[in-house]
């Protein structure tokens, strides 16, 4: 027969009363704070993955803001180039009308005002700005890429941002490529995009037929020039474009998840509490009775 | 007829010791440690009269303690497994709290935010706004570290004091139970029963001592307990204890390892390495390997960011006064023997200002953000374990092996506590006192009294009888 002794029976009610207090306490956390992870032992492998989840978001979120400043950035640089592309066009119109016999001199002359207005927009166009940042200046990009002249003044930065993981994508165009002819263009005869417009001003002014032709060719190889550099600011914004979708996508998917591996179930914390309570009341209700009475309090 | 007297009266005086011990065991019934006593009450050797043999009535034989010895080790060995997973799972939840989920101010936060900055200067390299918003967010950094590692260093010295006071009390425990064997011996000599109080004392002792440590012990011919400690060393022999003490190591950062002294203090023994259960063998592993794991990986965390991040910086360059210089630090480089996590800070170059901060990777180039990409590339180099970990990896990895560990000690200090309370019960059942059972000893003892009296009286009333025949 197992025997029951006195410091026996308050110690198992003592023990009772506890577990069913601790459990009550641990449920009330859940509920209070709507999270499942409490303290590190609450799910360490839970909460390895909550921090990363984290991270990972805050992360994201960075890669949220380089992609709006990369999409700032290629839009201005876009517009510019459309730009200075519709300038070119008309100067290239400009140049074959009066590479004709059917102008004269005065003509000319008259025509060069509008040429002359071009160059000062392109040059405005390739000093445009982000923010206060000139996007064809290059690493330079607090000061502007052209002088009045036309002198490209900028350098030859790539700009490279991060759009994802390991993925760092360069988002300008640096102005030397654009406005100056390379060693190879210069061997083949070629120029930078501005002297281009200054044989046409010089061709106008001067009622030089010869130099009319010749910036005609020229005029249409800076055009070529200026359509292989928009189809790769194509490729660029369709390179955003998907680090955008991909970073979003992402962001939702690890939000959710974070949710899965973070959050109280409420439904269940609510009837865990519930249940956890009833325990506890039952439980004090035992012992209560449990403890009361000896054989002491009926002897008279 | 004076037999019958003889025997009434030997027979009130057992009755009336059964209600003493019943009343000693009621007055002890909540005592720790103690062991419900029984009266052995025993026959006299009978009489032969004229051969005839007669009863000769009752004598207090002896008052044993009911005690289980064997239940009393397992229950001793069990105490020691239970004050070491109970003392572990408490000072590593302690730990614990300091890397808590709902701490938002924690390393990896610091980390991420730190490199978020470096981003925004990747996108604005030439902003001042950006670079202080970069150093101060460095220095956030910085401080989260030094307040990791002085919380670390705060509780590895909390737990260095719990190990000089358990030391301590183990040597009173010790110093008791010495005493205590003297105490028995002296009372026992010549007596056939144990001093079952005394015993009950030393019992508790050797309990209170096995919480804190392992131990060996075996009762010897003379009644008296030998105690041996961790690696064989003799604890208490006979009336002797021994003192242990603890002493600074200028190895191991100056916390204490653990001395003992021999009886008079003659010979001294080191014992830190030989502890193996109990709440100090706790102590000692949590200081040792669980905390000063972490430490150490929160400072060689520390410390690979600093080489890291100085050996990308020197080869920028800054802007303003700076933008033609490099080699600068970003953080201020540490000898090898200081903690990094301790003394992590920025460069004075970079305190100085915010210029020195190199996002360029040439000279004279303000928009330049070659360095800046690649401090953010940092941090998903794999820069721990060999090429395999990165340093939110390492970070998490430290975090989850702490958790892990905590879960196992506190599945392990669950099933320890059970068996306890298992054993506690058996024990309880063969050596608490249960006042119903008290109660009814208590009316038995009491019935047995009064007919005792009754028989005096009756005699009494017999020689009254007997005298008035003469009359």
């Amino acid at each position: 027969m197992v025997r029951v002794s006195e410091r026996h029976r308050y110690w198992v009610a003592n023990n009772r009363i506890g577990k069913a207090r601790r459990d009550q306490v641990d449920t009330l956390n859940t509920l209070s704070t709507q999270k499942r992870i409490n303290t590190l032992a609450d799910d360490p492998i839970g909460n390895v993955k909550s921090l990363q989840l984290k991270k990972k978001l805050s992360h994201l979120g960075d890669l949220q803001k380089n992609i709006d400043f990369s999409k700032g950035f290629l839009d201005v640089t876009e517009s510019a180039l459309n730009e200075i592309s519709d300038r070119m066009i008309r100067a290239q119109e400009l140049a074959i009308a009066m590479a004709n016999d059917t102008y004269d001199g005065k003509n000319r002359e008259i025509t060069s005002k509008e040429v002359r207005q071009l160059i000062q927009q392109v040059i405005q166009l390739a000093n445009s700005r982000y923010g206060n940042k000139y996007v064809f200046s290059g690493f330079r990009h607090s000061a502007p890429a052209m002088d009045l002249h036309g002198n490209f003044v900028g350098d030859d930065g790539e700009i490279f941002v991060q759009l994802g993981h390991s993925q760092f994508k360069k988002i300008n165009i640096p102005g030397r490529a654009l406005f100056v002819a390379n060693a190879k263009e210069q061997d083949q005869g070629h120029f930078g995009l501005i002297s281009s417009l200054d044989l046409l001003l010089s061709g106008m002014e001067n009622n030089d037929k010869d130099a009319l032709y010749r910036a005609v060719d020229e005029i249409s190889h800076q055009m070529d020039k200026i359509s292989s550099f928009q189809s790769s600011l194509g490729a660029t914004w369709a390179a955003v474009n998907a680090a955008q979708k991909r970073t979003e996508f992402r962001e939702v998917q690890a939000a959710t998840f974070l949710s899965k591996v973070e959050d109280a179930d409420i439904f269940q914390s609510t009837s865990d509490f519930k249940r956890a309570e009833s325990v506890l009341q039952s439980t004090l209700m035992a012992s209560n009775k449990l403890l009361q009475p000896s054989l002491l309090n009926f002897l008279s | 007829m004076y037999h019958i007297l003889n025997i009434g009266s030997e027979s009130l005086f057992a009755n009336r010791q059964g209600i003493d011990t019943t009343a000693h065991n009621i007055a002890n019934a909540q005592t720790e440690g103690y062991s419900r006593q029984r009266v052995e009450i025993t026959q006299r050797k009978p009489l032969d009269r004229h051969g005839i043999i007669i009863g000769n009535g009752v004598y207090v034989g002896n008052i044993q303690r009911s005690h289980n010895r064997l239940l009393e080790k397992q229950l001793n060995m069990a105490q020691t497994d239970k004050g070491d997973s109970e003392t572990r799972l408490e000072t590593l939840q302690k730990i614990g709290s300091i890397f808590s989920p709902e701490i938002d101010r924690n390393i990896s936060a610091a980390l991420q935010k730190f490199f978020s900055a470096w981003q925004d200067l990747s996108k604005y390299p030439e902003e001042v706004t950006v670079r202080t918003q970069l150093k101060e967010q460095a220095e956030n950094l910085a401080d989260t570290f030094q307040s990791v590692d002085s919380d670390l260093k705060e509780q590895r010295h909390a737990i260095n004091e719990e190990i000089h006071q358990t030391v301590d009390k183990i040597t009173n425990r010790v110093q008791s139970i010495a005493h205590l064997n003297k105490q028995i011996r002296e009372m026992e000599v010549g007596v056939s029963n144990e001093s079952n109080d005394l015993r009950d004392q030393r019992d508790r002792n050797l309990r209170e001592l096995s919480e804190m440590i392992d131990i060996h012990y075996y009762v010897d011919k003379d009644g008296m307990t030998t105690v041996h400690g961790p690696g064989g060393t003799l604890l208490v022999e006979r009336g002797h204890g021994a003192t242990l003490e603890v002493t600074k190591n200028p190895q191991n950062h100056g916390l204490y390892d653990i001395q003992v002294l021999g009886f008079e203090k003659r010979s001294m023994r080191e014992v830190t390495h030989h502890i193996s259960g109990g709440k100090l063998n706790a102590l000692l592993r949590v200081r040792d390997q669980s905390l000063a794991g972490v430490l150490s990986k929160v400072n060689h965390m520390a410390d690979t960011l600093i080489t890291q991040m100085n050996q990308i910086h020197r080869q920028g360059y800054g802007i303003g006064d700076y933008r033609g210089l490099n080699q600068v630090d970003f953080f201020k480089p540490l000898a090898p023997e200081l903690d990094a996590a301790q003394n992590i800070q920025l460069s004075d170059a970079i305190v100085g200002s915010t210029d020195a901060i190199a996002a360029g990777s040439v000279p004279h180039s303000v928009g330049d953000n070659v360095i800046a990409n690649q401090v953010i590339r940092l941090q998903e180099d794999r820069l721990f374990y060999d090429g395999k970990a990165t340093l939110d990896q390492y970070y998490g990895d430290m975090v989850g092996n702490l958790g892990l560990e905590t879960v196992r000690i506190g599945q392990l200090k669950e099933a320890d506590a059970i068996i306890y309370a298992d054993l506690q019960a058996k024990r309880e059942s063969v050596s608490g006192v249960s006042l119903d059972e008290e109660a009814s000893n208590l009316i038995r003892w009491q019935t047995a009294f009064t007919a005792s009296s009754k028989v005096i009286t009756t005699v009494d009333e017999m020689f009254e009888t007997v005298l008035g025949l003469k009359r």
